[in-house]
């Protein structure tokens, strides 16, 4: 790992990981919540490498692929919903979309 | 490596779904805006028909094969959730075309979407690799996050889908990260492997059995004499005693992750959102289909990967993990569905509900020391939770697409005696929610809670909490009748309060007729599938512990590629 034990990779991974889901409880805005989703998922990724280089194993990479492929699908899929709920309320903000509670 | 003949026939079911499903979105382009989509809803539904007869006809019976060097298994497990998957896909689409007519959303996509999603439950089921089934779970719930918004111009259901993306996505996120944890502590994403490596290192490294060499110390020596430091070694490899952490916080969250997919209690905030807003048919997907295939993948995953040896309960607490979440489903689901006024939010609750039934045969399985055949019930009580489900949801899209919205019990008044048919299907779903016979729910709650019972008979600490968990599951179950009575009430003894448009039936009633013969034949003669159920849980490939060659009819062949670990 040139030199860099493991425990950074991991530590600084989990830190992205933990500061994509606080984001995505805390901010409104579903733009910046869809983001702080991404983050999580490359907080995975790097994670995935960082073992898969200490395992020596070729599994970890394969994954990282996948999960750009997935990730890419999945911002396809949500930025039109987003697009599609702004077109209803004008509005990014989660507290407005609302119509359903209880 | 493997036969590449039985490769490609074994990826069959996925393909031809797939295929139609391309075909579909083909033959919408050639579409004028305003001609009627209805026939591609029956192409579809031969498209189902089609996957569920190859995958039943052309793959052997009473074998388990690895395919594409053990990425995917074949097995009577996969192909009897193939068939569940294709039956409840053909349904939907027989009942969603008058649906969407009426509320403009008639398009092919639809059907497309309906045959990509049942070709990645079709994966994820048969996957044997983490790395299939994360990426057969997202084919399912991409394309069911694009339905829950389907009727694009509606407000409820763009907000709904919005609603449903968010919390699948983060619940990706989580079960991703739990993966590689997993893999950091086992270096491998076959569910095989991870099995083996959690039944013996793992649990050795715990009780400190620093004697035994596991792979993860052969790793960490190995990455010693490449040069890197030997100090990360200790921390993570040594005798697997650092892997430990990582394993179980890995496996962790997969579980949490899978609580969202299925709407467990406390995962559950989602469902009700998302089921009230969403179209009616694709809720009746998302509630019976995309549960049941998060069920029987959950299923799998913890059958063959973690409940193996000593991590599958007292150590590391699994057994207690699926008792807590069972419990709070089952108790929250019930009451909660109790003082809803919307019958789409009443179903949702109830469908938490029916989760939390079907974690006490996971609980039941953990507490026997992952004795699978526990879970033979749980096939069972998906097959009629899912027929029943369907057929409830139709029966809402059939009366919504007829200019009245029916999503209030008031909606349903006198609906009864206007179309007494429909009123009686909508009985025996009722009925068959609650777990009242001759329905088929009966006969699956009897199953499963009788598997809790058994599991308990063995004693050893804890059997007393299991009786606790059944006696409060059949308590609130009872509870649970009310509202499902409260439909019936509303049916028959309600007069009807406004005129509903005499309208043609359409497909939609052959799909709730299906559903409810299915419901009551299942009720009355259960033997066949509870007979299939035993076996393909019997046949589950891959487990530890040699289940698999007590109950096959044909012995294991030898897969290409893997050795599956006996």
């Amino acid at each position: 790992m040139f030199g860099i034990p493991i425990g950074w990779y991991l530590t600084l991974s989990a830190a992205l990981f933990v500061l994509g889901a606080i984001g995505l409880v805390l901010r409104r805005n579903a733009i910046v919540m869809f983001m702080c989703i991404e983050i999580m998922l490359n907080a995975v990724n790097l994670t995935f490498i960082a073992f898969a280089r200490y395992h020596n194993d070729l599994g970890g990479h394969l994954f990282v692929f996948m999960v750009i492929a997935v990730a890419a699908a999945e911002a396809g899929i949500g930025l039109a919903l987003i697009v599609n709920v702004y077109r209803h309320r004008r509005s990014l903000n989660v507290d407005d979309i609302n119509l359903m509670q209880g | 490596m493997g036969n590449p003949a039985f490769d490609i026939l074994s990826i069959l079911p996925f393909a031809v779904a797939c295929s139609f499903g391309m075909l579909i979105l083909l033959l919408e382009v050639f579409q004028r805006q305003t001609a009627s989509r209805s026939y591609l809803a029956g192409i579809a539904v031969v498209g189902f028909l089609l996957t569920a007869f190859v995958s039943g006809s052309f793959l052997p019976t009473g074998t388990a094969r690895a395919t594409f060097g053990g990425m995917a298994w074949i097995d009577g497990y996969t192909q009897i959730f193939t068939s569940l998957f294709c039956l409840a896909g053909a349904l939907t689409a027989m009942i969603a075309p008058r649906y969407l007519q009426e509320h403009g959303a008639d398009r092919g996509e639809f059907y497309a979407l309906l045959l990509f999603s049942v070709a990645g439950m079709i994966m994820m089921v048969a996957a044997a690799d983490l790395v299939v089934f994360f990426v057969a779970l997202e084919i399912m719930s991409i394309a069911v996050y694009a339905l829950a918004a389907y009727t694009r111009r509606s407000k409820l259901s763009s907000e709904a889908g919005f609603k449903y993306f968010v919390l699948g996505a983060f619940a990706s996120a989580i079960l991703l990260y739990g993966i590689a944890l997993v893999y950091g502590a086992t270096g491998t994403t076959n569910l095989a492997a991870i099995g083996q490596a959690f039944g013996g290192d793992v649990a050795r490294g715990a009780t400190g059995d620093a004697a035994a060499m596991s792979t993860l110390a052969q790793n960490a020596i190995v990455a010693a004499a490449r040069g890197a430091d030997v100090s990360v070694a200790a921390v993570i490899g040594n005798t697997g005693a650092g892997a430990v952490p990582l394993a179980i916080l890995g496996a962790t969250l997969i579980l949490i992750a899978f609580s969202f997919k299925i709407a467990a209690v406390p995962f559950h905030m989602w469902a009700p959102d998302a089921y009230t807003g969403a179209p009616t048919p694709v809720v009746g997907f998302m509630a019976a289909a995309v549960k049941a295939a998060g069920v029987a993948a959950l299923f799998r995953v913890v059958s063959v990967a973690l409940f193996s040896d000593s991590f599958r309960g007292g150590e590391y607490g699994w057994v207690q993990i699926f008792f807590a979440l069972a419990l709070l489903s089952m108790v929250v689901g019930n009451l909660v569905a109790l003082v809803q006024g919307n019958i789409k939010r009443m179903l949702a609750y109830s469908s938490v509900a029916h989760a939390g039934y079907m974690l006490v045969a996971f609980t039941a399985v953990g507490f026997r020391g992952g004795d699978i055949s526990m879970g033979s019930g749980l096939v069972f009580y998906l097959f009629a939770y899912t027929i029943a489900t369907i057929g409830a949801f139709g029966v809402l899209s059939w009366l919504g697409s007829r200019g009245m919205p029916c999503d209030n019990f008031e909606d349903l008044d006198g609906v009864g005696y206007r179309y007494p048919w429909i009123g009686l299907a909508m009985s025996i779903f009722m009925l068959s929610a609650a777990g009242i016979p001759p329905a088929a729910g009966f006969i699956g709650k009897f199953l499963v809670f009788k598997s809790a019972v058994a599991a308990s008979a063995a004693g050893g600490p804890g059997s007393g909490l299991l009786i606790f968990l059944v006696v409060t599951g059949i308590l609130v179950s009872v509870a649970g009748v009310y509202y499902y009575l409260r439909v019936i009430v509303h049916l028959y003894m309600k007069k009807a309060t406004r005129e509903v448009p005499e309208m043609p039936y359409g497909a939609a009633r052959w799909a709730i007729v299906i559903c409810a013969v299915l419901t009551l034949a299942l009720g009355v003669l259960p033997g066949k599938l509870v007979n299939s159920s035993e076996q393909a849980v019997g046949q589950m490939a891959g487990r530890a512990d040699g289940v698999y060659q007590q109950s096959a009819e044909a012995p294991l062949p030898t897969p290409g590629g893997i050795r599956l670990i006996r």
